[in-house]
């Protein structure tokens, strides 16, 4: 991801964030991508998934460090719909059962 | 929280006001119709930056789960894309947008951004250094980096309508 330089948008680091629930069989992934501005994919966490300011900046921050997180997690077909919206806004997501 | 006015800000609920000149307006409209003409004449197999737009859903030797995906899914965000960029075109010269009509100008400029930036290759250390003797390149980087901040700006005054309490603007 970058940033655009010019909008002075603060990325603060959250200290806390609640774990995803592990014990359903798909997960979606986002991984990292040079063009979407990390504050795009911030509003883009919080407009799709309903998720607090800081967990999305959590979860934006692991993709842009770690190269990937997990955003979501359900039944196959809820993890597909999930995967949709995010292609649909431009962010790179795949889906997986979970190991 | 008061913030310095960008081309883009929000004037209350639901509502956003955009200042862009003309020069900048026309710039936006050739990039929503070549974006047009890519959706509409290529597709993922034949252009590596229209399949930036539709990426696949599972791990890439999943051939038959992708193959599945797009046929299930790629018509439907196509047709996405391609009705935001109609609401962009239709309202490129508005003074006042609403929430949906900037979402559709932010969907668009994201769209835009990954093929230009798919194209010329962009790294996150990319710089216009890059370019020299490219002229072509370097000039098409510098669109790349005006859209880039006019996204940026949208987002912002997007932002402002997730985050702001509408009850303490009345």
């Amino acid at each position: 991801m970058t940033s655009a330089s010019t909008a002075p948008v603060e990325i603060g680091r959250p200290e806390t964030v609640e774990d995803i629930e592990p014990d359903v069989p798909w997960i979606v992934i986002v991984w990292n991508d040079p063009i979407n501005l990390m504050t795009y994919v911030t509003w883009v966490f919080q407009k799709l998934f309903g998720y607090s300011r800081a967990k999305a900046e959590k979860l934006m921050w692991d993709v842009h460090t770690k190269g990937r997180a997990v955003v979501s997690n359900g039944t196959r077909d809820e993890a597909e719909r999930d995967v949709a919206r995010l292609h649909a806004y431009g962010l790179w997501a795949t889906m997986q059962k979970d190991r | 929280m008061r913030r310095r006015k960008g081309p883009v800000h929000r004037t209350g609920p639901g509502r956003f006001a955009v200042r862009l000149s003309e020069r900048e307006r026309d710039a936006v409209r050739t990039f929503t119709a070549q974006l047009r003409v890519l959706l509409t004449s290529e597709n993922p197999s034949s252009d590596p930056a229209v399949a930036r737009l539709f990426p696949p859903a599972l791990p890439d030797d999943d051939v038959l789960g992708n193959l599945e995906y797009e046929q299930q899914h790629g018509d439907e965000l196509l047709l996405g894309k391609l009705e935001a960029l109609d609401t962009v075109d239709r309202t490129l010269d508005e003074r006042e947008l609403t929430e949906d009509e900037l979402m559709a100008w932010l969907g668009s400029l994201n769209s835009i951004r990954l093929v230009v930036g798919t194209r010329l290759g962009v790294t996150e250390e990319t710089t216009e250094k890059d370019f020299a003797g490219d002229e072509q390149g370097g000039e098409m980087f510098a669109l790349y980096g005006y859209l880039t901040w006019l996204e940026g700006w949208v987002i912002q005054a997007l932002d402002q309508e997730l985050t702001t309490d509408d009850a303490a603007d009345a």
